[in-house]
């Protein structure tokens, strides 16, 4: 049963998107932005992967191993939630469970953001 | 308004390309890595606020985490390695059919020595 309205009236009505280029741009700017962040943390990884507990810490305590946590987490997970929206888009037909599967993963988001860089502010004062 | 009629098949007829089998892969990779992420940062929220307690962090060295492990890095750095095949696609590059599967092949066979040099160096 079709809901008989104009395909026309039915684009208009779900508004702008302002600018398509907007995600397809930043997607590429946060992809490269990672890729550099990611080198960082890799070496970081494979040089303290043998380390003990408190040596880990206190290198992770070092300003520019917090600076560079605290740039590369938000980056990447932007990132990865401009690639999780058109995931979403292409595989959910039902404009209103898209909607919020959306804003859902966007907050979940956001939220792990938030609480990493309150673990970063707890790492600093211990 | 769900529709309930049949459709021709597709996917599963269609021989498994280079290019399709890839670009699959790169969404898949992406989607595993956001989770997988996710999943590695809220240990760590975990682990701070729980005063640096040892419980969890130990489980990342432990032997049945491993062979995850190696999956998580493998899809990284294949995602990375065609993400940078993407980038090559958009300045121009590279895009006749030889030019896509020796591309493709690179991507597989150089992720794959990276995950292999990254875990035995």
């Amino acid at each position: 049963m079709s809901d008989f309205r104009n395909n026309l009236a039915k684009i208009k009505a779900r508004g702008s998107t302002k600018s398509g280029t907007h995600h397809w741009w930043m997607q590429r700017l946060t992809a490269i932005t990672v890729f550099f962040l990611s080198i960082y943390v890799l070496l970081f990884i494979k040089s303290n992967s043998n380390s003990d507990l408190t040596t880990i810490i206190l290198t992770f305590k070092k300003p520019y191993n917090i600076l560079l946590f605290a740039l590369f987490v938000p980056v990447t997970l932007y990132h990865a939630m401009l690639g999780m929206k058109v995931i979403v888009e292409d595989y959910v037909s039902t404009i209103s469970l898209r909607f919020t599967i959306i804003i859902a993963l966007q907050l979940l988001t956001f939220i792990t953001i938030a609480a990493f860089i309150i673990a970063l502010f707890y790492i600093m004062i211990i | 308004m769900t529709n309930h009629r049949p459709t021709s098949p597709h996917i599963t007829i269609y021989r498994k390309q280079i290019s399709s089998v890839l670009s699959i892969l790169h969404r898949i990779t992406g989607a595993g890595l956001f989770i997988t992420v996710l999943l590695i940062i809220w240990n760590f929220v975990f682990w701070v606020f729980n005063k640096f307690d040892d419980c969890c962090l130990g489980l990342l060295k432990h032997g049945l985490f491993k062979p995850f492990m190696i999956l998580v890095t493998f899809a990284y750095f294949y995602h990375l390695y065609n993400g940078l095949r993407h980038l090559i696609w958009d300045s121009g590059r590279w895009f006749s059919i030889d030019a896509i599967n020796v591309s493709g092949w690179v991507v597989v066979i150089f992720s794959s020595l990276i995950t292999i040099l990254f875990w035995t160096l």
